[in-house]
């Protein structure tokens, strides 16, 4: 009975994210609360998730008192939750590893093949395509396409933005959201997750950058970047650029208007709201194994 | 003191800054301002280089020619198809400052950026 209610708090939970957060306002205007609530809610479907089936499961040793079949069953199915387990911790670790392994093949080339430039700290790589990215802690890359096009302050407004990605760790919160993604291929609300934690670091990003280079500087490299090299380059595939699209247009409204910050008092109760919703469903667990009374109250509410 | 892959590094820079074949002592001379480094220790690095697979080299009477076996624009074209992830999942690639746009989209934002920047000074 507290699993039903527990996967209903999970899937209430789930959807309200999915369906909320891409349009709230407060997201926008406050993205680091927007990449919290994310994790928040995938945090508490899980939990709650996990709290259903150990619910499930608790009472297997008092199981044996209603015969051999249903001592059985419950074997069976804790054998079987065990075995999901494992299998998902596996898929997770695998990913992880293939991730890990792929960025330091990829910073390593970049140490070796790309060229040091110590007074903009950044490394400088060879390629007509404006581009700039971050390969890993302190190693913050530049195409020498950028170079070219850009001008003094747009370089120092890219860099500002990388470094923030960096210093925000934002590669690492999208690394997650891909294991995720690979653990639970057919999850729509985790492509969503990541589809929005990927919109929220880059205006993220655009905010701390512009707390000291002009907002119009980032505007412009945004601009010039976007733009496809005379000398060719990767394109990139025609999907990606109608998904990003649209929020590059949204970066660049952001920058040249940008929105007044959240009132104090509203991003306290939102951030209270998203500590605490992590720990509901594990507490609602607990509390109705305890006062089974608590349980039967909650049963009772149920239209 | 610096790590050995910074000294790789910096081999690499050297040679492709030279024009053709370059033999261990000429890269040592060209470090030398920056590295005080032991003619013997760049030797080394070089040799390490040369059998990972980077240099392609030739002799040249009882000592060897080095030289990169691709250009930094080869590699740069690697590193960008890796690390904006073109072929495959889009989203698997390192976050970048911003992806390119098909023509049509990038025009649009050129402009969306001159309205914004006319309403900024209407003058």
């Amino acid at each position: 009975m507290i699993s039903i209610l527990l996967l209903t708090v999970a899937a209430t939970v789930l959807t309200a994210a999915a369906h909320w957060l891409p349009a709230a306002s407060w997201v926008y205007r406050a993205p680091r609360l927007g990449i919290a609530a994310w994790y928040a809610a995938l945090i508490t479907g899980a939990a709650a998730i996990g709290c259903a089936v150990a619910e499930v499961l608790w009472p297997w040793q008092a199981a044996g008192e209603h015969g051999p079949l249903v001592w059985l069953m419950v074997r069976l199915l804790a054998a079987g939750a065990v075995a999901v387990t494992a299998l998902v911790l596996l898929r997770t670790a695998r990913a992880a590893r293939t991730i890990v392994d792929s960025r330091r093949r990829h910073r390593d080339l970049v140490r070796l093949t790309g060229r040091r430039r110590p007074d903009l700290d950044v490394t400088v790589i060879e390629h007509p395509q404006p581009a700039a990215y971050v390969a890993g802690p302190s190693c913050t890359v530049i195409t020498s396409g950028a170079l070219d096009c850009l001008d003094g302050r747009e370089v120092a407004a890219v860099l500002a933005h990388e470094r923030a990605h960096g210093a925000g760790r934002h590669q690492l919160l999208l690394d997650m959201l891909q294991i995720a993604a690979l653990v639970l291929p057919r999850s729509r609300v985790v492509a969503t997750a990541r589809e929005q934690v990927g919109r929220l670091v880059e205006i993220r990003a655009d905010e701390v950058a512009t707390r000291r280079h002009a907002p119009l500087s980032l505007a412009r490299a945004l601009v010039a970047m976007t733009t496809t090299a005379p000398g060719g380059g990767p394109t990139a595939p025609a999907g990606v650029t109608a998904a990003t699209g649209g929020h590059t247009a949204e970066r660049m409204h952001r920058l040249m208007r940008p929105p007044p910050p959240l009132p104090t008092f509203a991003s306290a109760v939102l951030l209270s709201a998203v500590i605490a919703l992590p720990v509901l469903p594990p507490t609602l667990a607990a509390a109705c194994r305890w006062w089974p009374i608590l349980a039967s109250c909650l049963w009772d509410l149920w239209p | 003191m610096r790590g050995f892959g910074d000294l790789e590094s910096a081999i690499m820079q050297a040679l492709w800054d030279q024009d053709g074949p370059t033999s261990v002592r000429q890269v040592w001379s060209v470090l030398q301002p920056d590295r005080p480094l032991a003619y013997n220790t760049v030797l080394t690095v070089v040799d390490n280089l040369y059998k990972k697979g980077w240099l392609h080299r030739e002799r040249d009477g009882r000592a060897f020619r080095y030289w990169p076996k691709a250009t930094r624009a080869d590699y740069g074209v690697q590193l960008m198809r890796d690390a904006m992830a073109e072929s495959g999942d889009p989203a698997g690639s390192l976050v970048n400052f911003v992806r390119q746009l098909d023509d049509q989209q990038s025009a649009a934002l050129r402009e969306a950026l001159q309205t914004y920047e006319a309403g900024e000074n209407p003058s």
